[in-house]
């Protein structure tokens, strides 16, 4: 995504939080292919996805009057996004062992790690979004685009190591709160 | 496949529910102001009218838009003080409900009046707020005014109103009279 599309739908936000109704298109047509896309990714893409999205995006406009103006819109919106997405898994994990709690658990072992894998890649997709906020130099530090970091004495690594991941933890907590 | 205008119609609604949600935690003030005037001045019915209104208008200004939240905000600070000051009075000089237009009641009521919008005009010029803002703002504050002033009387509610309106009318009067020129430019 493009920083233009990016700060396109922060303004429709901030706009929005403004109590300017005329955004609201500009936003539907801006954020929605985004959370259909993130939910997708989140929970497969599948009927049950366009659903979720639908909840998700009815949530960021409840929540729009709440907009702190000084984030960023965007991650804002996928802290929401995130929570109805595990929220979604929650549930339909519960469906499913209500309705067939016989078969569950004779494919317990399977569904676990199913479970676990789609909780590895979120939070490898929500690694990277809060990653990509952060200097080419932390990256470098942090090693998270795949090159090792160069000519350094350990002792300066070690403390600029510490200082990249307190910049990443902040990062994680502004976008997806403290949990 | 979603439609697209159902969706639409579901957040919006869903946008104005959170709007006067947000709005409505303007009560968290406003309730306790009047349940402590009614039960200050005694007299609960016209307390708790003014409170009411005073609600209505905040809630609606507060959902309406952000200019609605600072008049909402603006207002009640101004008129914060006069409702403490006209509480304090109605405990310490109960006479004054019985006093007349021109007591002097009346005159400490419009004293305390004046400094408050005066204050007010200054933030208002300073935010560059369109007139409809300014009539808002002022509303508010002359109601939260009120509230602490309906226990003096006729004299204390004239009083303090007029006060507000002596200590803006300089600055609103700047404001129009610029605009004018500065349409007619």
């Amino acid at each position: 995504m493009n920083a233009t599309r990016r700060k396109a739908i922060h303004d429709a936000m901030v706009r929005l939080s403004d109590g300017d109704r005329t955004a609201f298109d500009l936003l539907l047509n801006e954020l929605w292919p985004i959370v259909v896309s993130f939910v997708g990714r989140g929970v497969g893409y599948g009927p049950d996805a366009e659903d979720v999205a639908q909840e998700v995006f009815v949530k960021i406009c409840a929540k729009i009057a709440d907009f702190d103006q000084d984030r960023d819109g965007l991650s804002w919106a996928f802290g929401i996004a995130s929570y109805e997405v595990m929220t979604h898994r929650r549930r339909r994990q519960r469906r499913r062992e209500i309705l067939d709690e016989a078969a569950f658990a004779t494919r317990a072992d399977e569904s676990v790690s199913q479970e676990e894998q789609l909780l590895e890649n979120e939070i490898d997709v929500s690694l990277k979004e809060a990653a990509r906020a952060l200097s080419d130099e932390d990256r470098r530090t942090l090693e998270l685009d795949g090159k090792r970091p160069t000519g350094s004495v350990s002792a300066t690594m070690r403390k600029r190591k510490q200082r990249a991941l307190g910049r990443l933890r902040d990062l994680w907590r502004n976008i997806y709160g403290e949990s | 496949m979603v439609n697209r205008e159902r969706l639409k119609q579901t957040a919006q609604r869903a946008y104005e529910y959170g709007r006067l949600r947000v709005a409505a935690r303007a009560a968290w003030v406003l309730v306790p102001a009047t349940v402590v005037c009614a039960f200050a001045t005694g007299a609960k019915e016209t307390c708790a009218c003014v409170g009411a209104l005073l609600l209505g208008a905040a809630v609606f200004l507060r959902w309406r838009d952000r200019m609605g939240v600072d008049s909402v905000r603006y207002g009640l600070f101004a008129g914060a003080l006069p409702l403490i000051a006209g509480l304090i009075a109605t405990r310490v000089a109960p006479f004054c409900a019985e006093a007349s237009l021109l007591s002097a009641c009346a005159l400490v009521c419009l004293g305390i009046g004046v400094p408050c919008g005066v204050w007010l005009g200054l933030r208002l010029v300073r935010s560059a707020a369109n007139l409809s803002t300014w009539f808002a703002t002022f509303g508010v504050a002359v109601l939260a005014a009120n509230l602490g002033c309906l226990g003096l009387g006729i004299g204390g509610i004239v009083g303090v109103s007029s006060g507000l309106l002596l200590g803006v009318s300089p600055m609103l009067t700047s404001v129009a009279l610029a605009r004018r020129s500065g349409r007619h430019c």
